[in-house]
């Protein structure tokens, strides 16, 4: 177990950097995941976290020590790849056994990790198979199982679940986090999909073309994301962004987008910005706290049995509402759908940082 | 029903056609090992009516046939084993680092492919002489070495290469790194196209004889396709004694083959990624 600080990290290939000014800090025994679209920098950032990418500034600590320049098999740190990289001409009980034999541990001992590894992810009756002769989710526990039993400082996980079929995933994504308590390890896990991301990670790290763009707890980062990309990126459906404008009314604020008016109970600094808002926070009633009501037009009804995703066309664009299934509603119908005070992020129109909440 | 009866008599047709155009030679060499020179004479083709197994004693003692033998398998085994371990260790270097010059060397040796021994024996004859190798079945060795190396490292360069980087990557992690990557990971893994090499080199090099007659003299030097020569007289030519040696040499790449085909498990890295 060890705390890992990522300092100013960053890599360019000439003029283009791909990762750039990442600073983070993981403490002992938490599960940090790092979430983003494909080519935002975050395998990168753990591979060079592992050793396998050079690192062009910045600098690596584990457990305090700068590891910039210390070859990756003497970090004391398990990967587990999205390929799950398993040496194809070695049984299960090699896979596992291999990383142990190079470190001189005695042929006992080696024996007693494998078995408990084995033990503990149900691979006792595969010991003797290859990788071949294993199903997609046995191999990915085989590779988990080989940095189990290495017993490193820091767990790397990268996509490790990506290649598995759908209700396998929910199953894995279970297993990693009893895994990450059993353990009450450092792991830092590598991920697209926002739902690991939210159910897994003691927190979340989310990144865009190569920078940080939020750290937080998972929830904090949905409930208050601190610029439009990750209000935009959290969430299925994401949440709304909609150009508005914030006008002066007295000691207040008012709130337009389009013809609709909302007012604000506070007063925050005029000019356009972009408004985002929750579908769930979205209702056909109005609440004890309603700032108003969004009105436009039905034009798409997605009934998903326990919930009905709504959207409303605006002269401004699409809002989408998640409502409850039993609304009846019909295509082309005028909606008005009503906003409760404490719901609403602005952000600026420019650089997407959050500008208010009201 | 009658369709595929046609295409199945049109693919049986094909493959016994093929059959005995590839197996035919082979068999009226086997028949005519068994047979002494003036049976074949009167019946080229005609099966033997008594099996003569002496010929083959006959072969192996009376001339010299057991010296040549042995030169063939020392030659060949030194030849394919130092040809299997340089070429899979360039090919490895190759395939995996980013050097400078690394696009030169490979093109570099390729290139070599190309020229047609002929150009090449006369200078090569020269240079065994200069350096005291023409004569010796260590010279001859490293000429093989150096004629089987290029082609060995071409094709097992496409196949290392093919093997995925995150196999080291993993090893990496593992602890693994430098010529230990290569014998834990490299060589198990490319096992399928090495065992190809490995026999393609035996059977060229087997059968090898324009090398071996320019720089080898000596009878007690000689490998099997010379040690067959000497069956071919001025006078005349004794073809009985011929086929029986030729069965001699072909034997032992038979059994070779068929050990080693054995190994040439594809898919090996099936289920190492995904």
């Amino acid at each position: 177990m060890a705390t890992v600080e990522l300092k100013g990290l960053g890599q360019r290939f000439g003029a283009s950097a791909v990762v750039e000014g990442v600073d983070l800090s993981i403490a002992d025994g938490e599960f940090m995941v790092l979430l983003g679209p494909s080519g935002c920098g975050k395998s990168t950032t753990l591979r060079m976290i592992a050793g396998l990418e050079t690192i062009s500034e910045g600098e690596v600590m584990i457990d305090g020590r700068k590891v910039n320049d210390v070859a990756a098999k003497d970090r004391d740190i398990a990967m587990v790849f999205q390929s799950y990289a398993l040496y194809p001409h070695m049984n299960v009980r090699d896979n596992l056994a291999f990383g142990l034999r190079r470190r001189r541990i005695s042929p006992a001992e080696i024996e007693r990790r494998v078995a408990k590894a084995a033990l503990s992810l149900g691979l006792e009756p595969y010991l003797e198979r290859r990788p071949s002769a294993l199903s997609g989710g046995q191999r990915q526990r085989v590779a988990v199982g080989r940095a189990i039993v290495r017993d490193p400082k820091v767990f790397l996980f990268d996509e490790p679940l990506s290649n598995l079929d759908a209700s396998l995933r929910v199953n894995m994504r279970g297993e990693l986090s009893t895994l990450h308590q059993r353990l009450a390890a450092t792991m830092i896990y590598v991920t697209h999909d926002q739902v690991e991301a939210m159910t897994m990670g003691s927190r979340i790290c989310i990144m865009k073309d190569g920078h940080v763009m939020q750290v937080g707890a998972p929830m904090a980062v949905y409930r208050e994301p601190q610029n439009a990309f990750v209000a935009g990126f959290l969430g299925s459906p994401p949440m709304n962004l909609i150009p508005a404008e914030i006008i002066a009314a007295g000691e207040r604020s008012e709130l337009r987008i389009a013809e609709t008016r909302l007012r604000l109970e506070t007063a925050l600094k005029p000019g356009a910005v972009t408004l985002g808002i929750r579908p769930e926070e979205l209702a056909l009633d109005a609440g004890a706290t309603s700032l108003g009501a969004i009105t436009g037009t039905v034009s798409s009804i997605e009934q998903l049995g326990a919930e009905t995703i709504v959207t409303l066309t605006l002269p401004e664009g699409l809002i989408r509402a998640r409502l409850d299934n039993r609304c009846k509603l019909t295509l082309g119908e005028p909606l008005a759908l009503h906003v409760e005070a404490g719901t609403l992020h602005f952000f600026d129109r420019a650089t997407g940082q959050l500008v208010g909440r009201a | 029903m009658a369709r595929n009866w046609l295409g199945r008599a049109a693919l049986t047709s094909a493959l016994v056609l093929y059959t005995v155009y590839a197996a035919g030679p082979f068999v009226w060499v086997a028949s005519m090992s068994l047979k002494t020179t003036p049976e074949i004479m009167a019946a080229p083709y005609g099966l033997p009516r008594t099996l003569h197994w002496e010929k083959y004693i006959e072969a192996w003692t009376n001339s010299n046939y057991g010296v040549y033998f042995w030169n063939s398998v020392i030659v060949c085994a030194a030849a394919v084993v130092i040809v299997t371990i340089v070429g899979a260790m360039a090919a490895h270097a190759l395939a995996r680092y980013r050097f400078r010059g690394r696009r030169f060397i490979g093109a570099a040796i390729f290139s070599t492919i190309i020229f047609p021994p002929q150009i090449t024996i006369i200078a090569l004859f020269q240079i065994m002489v200069e350096y005291n190798l023409y004569d010796s079945l260590t010279g001859l060795t490293l000429v093989y070495v150096a004629v089987q190396l290029p082609l060995t490292v071409y094709l097992l360069e496409a196949f290392f290469a093919r093997i995925p980087e995150v196999l080291y990557e993993a090893a990496r992690i593992d602890g693994y790194g430098g010529l230990e990557v290569f014998w834990k990971i490299t060589l198990p893994v490319g096992f399928p196209a090495i065992a190809t090499t490995i026999i393609l080199n035996f059977i060229y090099l087997w059968n090898d004889f324009l090398y071996a007659v320019v720089l080898i003299s000596d009878d007690q030097k000689r490998t099997l396709p010379l040690g067959i020569q000497k069956f071919m007289g001025d006078q005349m030519e004794d073809i009985g004694m011929i086929a029986t040696a030729m069965m001699i040499a072909v034997i032992p790449v038979v059994v070779f083959y068929a050990f080693f085909s054995e190994r040439l498990i594809q898919g090996m890295t099936a289920g190492a990624v995904k």
